[in-house]
């Protein structure tokens, strides 16, 4: 068999990215309390990611569209929007989510639990747009690697420990 | 704060810990290097190279005249040989399989003393009052860390100040990376 050569594109922390070419392989490197977002077109088999660092802009007024995506509430409507305008439709999108993990679990107890906030937003945003989550591994203490295969749309999951699933 | 300063209280702090654990371990502690930059807050998490990399990890946050978190980062081999050098006898008795408690104790006591030296020395060269918390030691992807020191710091610039200091014991490259993240 012909080996695929893949062509990696990382999805840093706070960043969207999406695609229609079957040779990326979109990944999101060791989420901790952040939460990566796969959206993907079965029909039209175009992807995207987002690397979600905070749940809520709270109103903040963003000047740079770079930064934007950083927050929940902008970065996965602005990633459904992107990939709309790449042919994608918001009807047939399905969901996989992965991390929003606690590393510190215990330490801070006064401090909010900001991997569980980034989780329930993600989740609200996605209901609102009528988008269903069919894969997730969240949750826990520890960090995931996420990655998204634009030729099929499979998405795996790997931790620091070895273990590596698909969602 | 002035990061000028900053930088030089550090490196006074780091040369006491340095002869600290020179004695304790009997080998040459070297402080490699001690560098401040403004980071892309989305390069953080490579800071310390592949950012899936399994690190062993010492998590603290200060308060007081001023707030930040201070990660001290470990390869599991070199954490290895740091144990090896400070508890030799101990570490040849010990299966494989019974090391992590070892290695997270070495971890603590040695991230201790860096983490209270450098602290120390901005406190008392600032005249400021730094109040750290309890250390927490963490195994997993070095990027995960980091960016959760981040989420925990609800840093929201794009620019990060960051202070990295690379470290080595004997001749090996054994050794550790501290980053401090002032807020």
């Amino acid at each position: 068999m012909a080996e695929v050569k893949q062509n990696v594109i990382v999805v840093k922390l706070g960043q969207i990215a999406w695609s229609d070419r079957p040779e990326d392989l979109l990944v999101a490197y060791s989420l901790g309390s952040c939460v990566g977002l796969t959206l993907w077109d079965p029909v039209e088999r175009i992807g995207g990611m987002a690397h979600v660092f905070l749940p809520s802009s709270n109103g903040r007024e963003i000047s740079r569209l770079e930064e934007a995506p950083r927050f929940a509430d902008i970065g996965v409507p602005l990633l459904i929007e992107r990939m709309e305008r790449k042919g994608a439709s918001r009807k047939r999108l399905v969901a996989r989510m992965a991390g929003g993990a606690s590393l510190f679990p215990g330490l801070f107890r006064e401090m909010p639990d900001i991997g569980a906030q980034n989780v329930s937003a993600v989740v609200e945003i996605l209901q609102k747009h009528s988008i269903p989550i069919v894969g997730s591994d969240v949750g826990g203490n520890c960090g995931r690697t996420m990655r998204l295969e634009i030729r099929t749309g499979r998405t795996t999951v790997a931790t620091a420990f070895g273990v590596k699933k698909e969602i | 704060m002035n990061y000028d300063d900053v930088i030089r209280h550090i490196g006074e702090g780091l040369e006491s810990a340095r002869k600290t654990l020179g004695t304790l371990t009997g080998k040459d502690v070297e402080v490699t290097s001690v560098k401040r930059s403004e980071m892309s807050l989305s390069e953080v998490p490579f800071l310390a190279g592949a950012p899936d990399s399994v690190v062993l990890a010492s998590y603290i946050r200060f308060s007081g005249d001023c707030r930040g978190q201070i990660l001290i980062l470990y390869r599991p081999d070199n954490a290895k040989d740091l144990a090896r050098a400070l508890a030799p006898e101990f570490c040849a008795e010990l299966k494989e399989e019974e090391t992590e408690d070892l290695l997270e104790s070495v971890v603590s006591e040695v991230s201790n003393i860096l983490g209270s030296a450098a602290l120390n020395a901005i406190a008392d060269g600032t005249e400021s009052t730094l109040r750290p918390s309890p250390p927490c030691i963490v195994r997993d992807m070095a990027g995960a860390i980091l960016e959760a020191a981040l989420v925990s710091g609800t840093v929201l610039s794009e620019k990060v100040p960051v202070v990295d200091v690379r470290m080595k014991l004997g001749q090996t490259d054994a050794g550790a990376e501290m980053i401090f993240l002032p807020e």
